[in-house]
């Protein structure tokens, strides 16, 4: 049981990483695009959005590094989990104010609007994201009772 | 240490990251234009694309096309200068030294409501200029009167 717990932890932080460090790569080459997408949403000011745009990317880089290397991990599965309900939010909202946007999710430009495929997209990595928090919590439980 | 606060010290160290790495990024938003940017929600002086156009038949102002050059050379409203945001904001001090305090400026993008426009305009007024304003309806308000536009590389 505990096994397939490990697996299931080492393969949602392997796809997170994967997910996250993909996502923040076109948004750290283009911060100023990246700005813009954010101030479409309509949720926060263009001065916020510019300091979003200056931190989410590298957030997103740092977290899947840290679930990649398993550094600080119980933090990084938090910030994981923040994030990706975080973005289903964001899309929710923008879907259901029928904002004509694009979603500045993988890119900063070019990519689809938003939709019920983009919500069924952000919904099941917020999904995953509490499942992997859950499992890790569970786990890291299992290891302070082990302790000698 | 706590799990949150790990999670809080990787979104410190990431804001950390963004911060250094934005000083040298060559599309990065300098730190001024952000604070521009927290200043462009203010009531700033627009003008109609009609005041606009009396101001240009009378040559009573200078007009800024805030757009990338690509598109301020396939359309533009005559005369105006071209001067995209990441560039104003990163040699403000050049701006300054060829463009005197006591001229009349518009600013205008191509969409109405111009955001970027009013975070330059804020960032001007601060500078001491204060004959400065944004041409609301933008340059597709402007096309769409069939006003003149001019087209290609600008006069020197």
């Amino acid at each position: 049981m505990t096994r397939g717990r490990s697996a299931a932890v080492l393969i949602l932080r392997f796809a997170f990483a994967v997910i996250l460090g993909w996502a923040s790569i076109d948004k750290i080459l283009h911060p100023w695009a990246f700005s813009q997408d954010i101030v479409n949403y309509r949720v926060i000011g263009d001065g916020l959005s510019a300091v979003a745009a200056i931190w989410l990317p590298y957030l997103e880089l740092f977290t899947a590094v840290c679930l990649l290397a398993g550094l600080w991990l119980d933090g990084a599965v938090l910030v994981n989990a923040g994030l990706m309900w975080l973005f289903l939010i964001l899309v929710l909202q923008a879907f259901f104010r029928r904002l004509d946007i694009h979603c500045g999710c993988f890119t900063v430009k070019g990519e689809s609007v938003i939709g019920p495929l983009k919500i069924a997209e952000n919904a099941a990595f917020a999904a995953g994201s509490l499942a992997l928090l859950l499992l890790e919590a569970g786990l890291k439980n299992r290891r302070v009772k082990n302790r000698p | 240490m706590s799990r949150f606060r790990r999670a809080v010290l990787l979104s410190l160290a990431a804001l950390a990251a963004g911060l250094i790495v934005n000083q040298f990024h060559p599309e990065g938003i300098p730190g001024r234009m952000t604070r521009a940017l927290f200043m462009s929600g203010r009531p700033f002086r627009r003008v109609s694309p009609d005041s606009a156009m009396a101001a240009h038949q009378r040559g009573a102002a200078v007009f800024v096309d805030i757009r990338d050059p690509r598109e301020f050379r396939a359309g533009r409203i005559p005369g105006a200068e071209n001067h995209p945001i990441q560039p104003f904001f990163r040699d403000f001090a050049a701006f300054q030294k060829s463009h005197p305090v006591d001229t009349a400026y518009i600013f205008y993008c191509f969409e109405p409501a111009c955001r970027e426009g009013r975070a330059m305009l804020a960032w001007m007024r601060r500078a001491g200029y204060r004959r400065v304003a944004w041409m609301y309806g933008g340059l597709s308000e402007w096309t769409q009167n069939r006003w003149p536009v001019e087209t290609g590389e600008p006069n020197p």
